[in-house]
């Protein structure tokens, strides 16, 4: 019975840890953050702030010197100018944006040093393979296996505002499948692709923003994590 | 058996309204624009006259959607208070002075002491889309431009409500309001005539 179960668990952990990560990333080294300074994440999509949520929770575990501005705050303060329809799309029209000097002046009181735009998406494809869930007698069970493939994708880019200068990009795409394997009872194994991909995207940010670059320059990574 | 006869009721009532379908009707009233901030920018030095016609300010519309093979989307929408106020907002921030007109210049009826005649229509609205305005501008020069702005809203509710219906209508005329302030200088015509005024 023993063995059994260390049987099962480990084929669920093999099955569990499958997923596929490709990263595409030309962050530079920014100078060292070593006194507090300010930074805003904007989500690109106003309706799914989702993705800029989750990247922004994890800088602030990773570097504890960044004080965030609120996304909504920060689009209030700069009305019309960060609108999701609106925002400068290259850090050479943030600079012609801040000749204008309310932009400027507003930005400098505030207080803000970078700006982190960030966006993402989801996809699901249909659940496949044989899974039965039947019950009857006052008993329930289900047998077989299904799957559905799941792909999250990350992008964010970083503009140091007091610089005028864009700090590169990262794009982070996490591949897995969401899986349900029926054995008597139906055991859900979720696929975490959008935690991982955020995971890995505010890390590769809080190393730009710490210095802790080990390369500059355009990568293209493959693994399997 | 009672608890028998009430499922076998309970399934058919089930089939049969699936059978006639379900139709949901949505009031959507949009009498306002929500809270939207003072903008940041700076108003031109000009006069704009504003001229808001009967269809703008009355502006409604009845539409059947068919959102899925057993409910039926039948709603009622209007907006002229609010698309009033819309526009209220913006010009009033984009120009220096704005003055309400009653009639469209034609060639024997110029209207005098005004740099530019603004008149704002509906060209679309869809409260699960998004709200489409076609802006007409008559320059001085007697040269008539047409600038169609969208405001949108991503992703579609999964259920429409009135009030979420409003909400909705809401974040699209913030987007009509960000595009008109940061886009009306770099209109071709616009920045042609208005050149010192966009460029000071």
């Amino acid at each position: 019975m023993k063995n059994k179960l260390i049987t099962i668990s480990a084929l669920i952990l093999i099955i569990f840890s499958c997923a596929k990560t490709q990263v595409k990333d030309s962050l530079i080294e920014s100078p060292h953050i070593n006194q507090p300074v300010s930074a805003t994440v904007l989500s690109k999509n106003v309706k799914d702030k989702s993705f800029a949520d989750c990247v922004k929770k994890e800088l602030k575990n990773n570097i504890s010197t960044l004080k965030f501005i609120p996304e909504d705050k920060f689009r209030e303060a700069l009305f019309p100018w960060f609108e999701p329809s609106t925002y400068p799309k290259s850090v050479e029209k943030l600079g012609s944006m801040m000749n204008n000097h309310l932009v400027q002046d507003r930005i400098q009181s505030i207080g803000i040093r970078f700006i982190i735009f960030v966006g993402g998406y989801e996809s699901k494809e249909k659940f496949g393979g044989p899974f039965i869930v039947a019950g009857g007698f006052g008993a329930v069970g289900a047998l077989g296996y299904t799957s559905s493939d799941r792909k999250s994708e990350i992008s964010a880019i970083i503009w140091d505002v007091k610089e005028m200068a864009s700090l590169g990009d990262v794009q982070v795409e996490k591949s897995g499948s969401f899986k349900w394997i029926g054995i008597i009872l139906p055991i859900p194994i979720p696929d975490f692709t959008k935690s991982k991909a955020c995971s890995e995207t505010a890390k590769r940010l809080s190393n730009c923003l710490t210095g802790k670059r080990s390369h500059t320059g355009n990568t293209i990574e493959d693994f399997d994590k | 058996m009672i608890y028998k006869r009430l499922i076998l009721l309970f399934i058919f009532m089930f089939f049969f309204t699936s059978y006639w379908g379900c139709t949901r009707i949505i009031n959507v009233n949009i009498d306002n624009i929500g809270n939207l901030p003072i903008p940041l920018i700076e108003p031109l030095p000009l006069i704009a006259g504003v001229y808001y016609g009967n269809d703008f300010r009355t502006y409604k519309i009845s539409q059947t959607k068919d959102t899925d093979p057993v409910v039926t989307l039948f709603y009622n929408a209007q907006l002229g208070k609010a698309n009033i106020a819309l526009f209220d907002y913006i010009l009033s921030n984009l120009f220096e002075k704005v003055i309400p007109v009653q009639y469209l210049p034609n060639g024997n009826k110029e209207i005098e002491n005004i740099d530019i005649i603004i008149e704002p229509t509906v060209d679309y609205y869809n409260p699960l889309m998004c709200l489409r305005y076609e802006i007409i501008f008559y320059l001085p020069n007697g040269k008539k431009i047409s600038w169609m702005i969208s405001g949108t809203v991503e992703d579609a509710p999964i259920i429409l409500t009135s009030n979420t219906a409003k909400k909705h209508a809401q974040i699209a005329m913030r987007d009509v309001a960000a595009k008109f302030m940061t886009g009306f200088c770099n209109q071709e015509d616009i920045q042609k005539y208005f050149y010192k005024q966009c460029n000071r």
